[in-house]
């Protein structure tokens, strides 16, 4: 068996422009797979980026609310007064929220905005590249990827709810295509919204060694009509929601793909072995079982495709550092668990693009060895 | 001499209805172990057919082929890799060799197919490439080979198995004639040495000097005939060499007598004889 693997192999390499071809082809395959997959993941890890920056110990929201992504949520200043007055706290951030159309340039773009209640605040960007913070109403501080996206300088015009704000600031990490975080202080978002005497959430840090479940139930018994999340819990929905909504287009996408890649499999072991049709026979004739030339076609399949695999991984780390350069607006985001998951996947591609080949193997008439050139 | 390998009344045929061809038709012939025998005949007379059925490569319509006592016209499709390997050595015109092996790998590549121990395996290579003045080539791949050499290691792989039966189609057919005699020299010390049963099919008349026994091929048929003196002379329609005095196919024409390799080349010397007696 040892031997025929050996020719199996060696049939490989001495054909190295077509198992190139055929590997390179296959890589493209799963490159776009893994590559959508990784910009999907960047993108949904941006969609948490701000509250897992902000990092309270509990989330306060409107009854009915457990996230932030496409939510809204209104909650009388008073109860965060109330609840800051708890021993148990040590300090509580309110800020107003909205999800909106946001006017740059000539373009427009969906975005979060974050009002502010205070200039130098604990729910503000956490770092900026560029600029100050806020300190009028109508000044506005926006994720640093729009100046290379749209040109924006400081001192140029958002408007937000048919209102005006100067950009004075470009904060950093704030930025995704479903929801690019922008800051402005909440007079006059409060305004546009006419909800005044609310905020939208409430980040609550407690004094150190206090039980934080018993001071979410404690909350939730005492004040009416809110929610009380855990930090936890709060970025788990929110990720929860992201998944949701792009996970049937992964899905079509990496079914796409993954065809693809079956497909040039099974055009490349087939091309392989139409290539050594003769040869193949000449073994039949000299006792090679069917058994024996399936796993030699198997085997052949399987090394291109993982070599395949490797290979788009390869190409994948590289785009990912040319990203930031060539499209500075996509995020995309690696793990171990994003390049190995997809693997036994890939594994069972190549078992499915040997399937016709191995038939045609099967049925392969060794007297073919017989016939001359 | 014992029998190791019998055809009893086999016969395939190709196609049906007015286009059926009979390849083979009816044969039966018995080979002794050590004995050479010869199979000549035109090309299409149902040769290369023969030597598939007998090699189990090619299932017959109807009769028996017994190799070493087995019937292989008996056996399941699953059953005859294992036959093939371990009782027919076989040797192609065109050498046939796996291009990515070396010549020692070649040369092993039919042991392992079945569950053999290496060293004897090994062993016995390094006899055969030693045997067959292929030491200095062990290593070479065959692209790198001239023709003999590449059919010297075609007999070496046939032989590594330790057939009982050679199977060998023109085996001098692509070699100059020096190479082509070595061969046959080969050929005619395993049959003569090993006991083996070797069969030959071929063209080449020169091949005739080492056979035990020669039988013609024609339309599916077979033809007996000694190996003795001949009286050779060229088929006027094809130029193939053919034996005047055992030839089939003869005419008189203008008080000449012309002689025929096959029925065809006669039908078209009938056709238009002026175009092959100017």
């Amino acid at each position: 068996m040892k031997m025929i693997l050996r020719w199996g192999f060696k049939t490989l390499t001495m054909q190295k422009a077509a198992t190139l071809a055929s590997m390179v082809g296959i890589s493209f395959s799963f490159l776009l797979a893994l590559f959508f997959a990784a910009v999907w993941q960047g993108e949904t890890e941006q969609i948490v980026a701000y509250p897992k920056k902000m990092n309270p110990d509990l989330w306060i929201m409107q009854e009915g609310v457990a996230n932030m992504h496409m939510a809204s949520s209104f909650v009388w200043d008073w109860k965060g007064e109330a609840i800051a007055k708890m021993p148990e706290v040590e300090r509580v951030t309110g800020f107003l929220y909205l999800n909106t159309v946001i006017q740059v340039k000539d373009n427009k773009l969906f975005g979060f905005v974050v009002g502010l209640t205070g200039e130098a605040n604990r729910a503000g960007p956490w770092a900026l590249s560029d600029g100050r913070s806020l300190k009028a109403p109508d000044e506005i501080i926006v994720p640093d990827t729009l100046r290379s996206i749209f040109g924006l300088t400081k001192g140029d015009t958002v408007q937000i709810v048919d209102k005006d704000y100067r950009v004075v600031g470009f904060s950093q990490g704030t930025y995704s295509t479903a929801n690019p975080v922008f800051f402005v202080l909440k007079e006059k978002l409060q305004d546009s919204l006419a909800s005044e005497g609310t905020l939208s959430y409430f980040l609550l840090d407690a004094k150190p060694d206090v039980d934080i479940k018993a001071l979410q139930q404690k909350i939730m018994a005492e004040i009416d009509n809110i929610n009380v999340v855990s930090q936890a819990q709060f970025i788990a929905n929110d990720y929860e929601m992201a998944t949701q909504m792009g996970a049937e287009t992964i899905l079509i996408m990496t079914l796409i793909c993954s065809t693809l890649a079956a497909l040039i499999i099974g055009y490349a072991c087939y091309s392989l072995a139409i290539k050594k049709r003769k040869e193949l026979a000449i073994i039949k004739a000299m006792g090679g079982k069917a058994h024996q030339l399936v796993t030699v076609v198997l085997l052949q399949s399987i090394s291109v495709t993982l070599l395949a695999y490797v290979l788009a991984i390869v190409f994948l780390l590289l785009l990912s550092v040319a990203m930031p350069w060539v499209a500075p607006q996509i995020t995309v985001a690696l793990s171990l668990s994003l390049l190995v998951k997809p693997a036994p996947f890939a594994f069972i591609i190549a078992i499915i693009g040997s399937i016709y080949p191995a038939i045609k193997l099967v049925r392969l008439d060794p007297a073919i060895a017989y016939k001359n050139g | 001499m014992s029998t190791i390998l019998e055809t009893r009344n086999i016969s395939k045929s190709f196609g049906s209805g007015a286009a059926k061809v009979n390849a083979v038709d009816h044969i039966s012939l018995d080979i002794k172990m050590g004995e050479i025998l010869l199979i000549m005949g035109p090309s299409g007379s149902g040769k290369t057919t023969f030597l598939s059925m007998l090699g189990g490569l090619l299932s017959a319509d109807e009769g028996e082929v017994v190799i070493d006592g087995v019937d292989i016209t008996q056996l399941r499709q699953s059953q005859l890799p294992d036959i093939r390997a371990k009782t027919i050595g076989f040797i192609f015109q065109s050498f046939n060799l796996l291009e990515a092996l070396t010549v020692e790998e070649n040369i092993m590549f039919p042991a392992s197919l079945l569950d053999e121990k290496k060293e004897a395996v090994k062993q016995r290579c390094d006899e055969l490439i030693t045997k067959l003045g292929l030491q200095h080539r062990r290593n070479a791949l065959p692209q790198t080979l001239s023709g003999g050499e590449k059919q010297r290691v075609a007999i070496a792989r046939a032989l590594i198995n330790q057939p009982k039966v050679i199977l060998a189609d023109e085996p001098t057919g692509n070699l100059d004639s020096q190479s082509g005699q070595e061969v046959m020299m080969l050929l005619h010390d395993v049959a003569r040495d090993q006991g083996v049963a070797v069969l030959i099919v071929t063209h080449d008349p020169r091949v005739e000097d080492i056979a035990d026994r020669i039988l013609w091929l024609e339309d599916g048929k077979i033809i007996d005939r000694k190996a003795e003196s001949h009286q050779w002379i060229k088929d006027p329609v094809c130029g193939m060499r053919v034996d005047e005095w055992r030839a089939l196919h003869f005419i008189e024409y203008h008080g000449a007598r012309y002689a025929f390799c096959s029925r065809r080349c006669r039908e078209r010397f009938v056709a238009g004889p002026e175009k092959y007696t100017e």
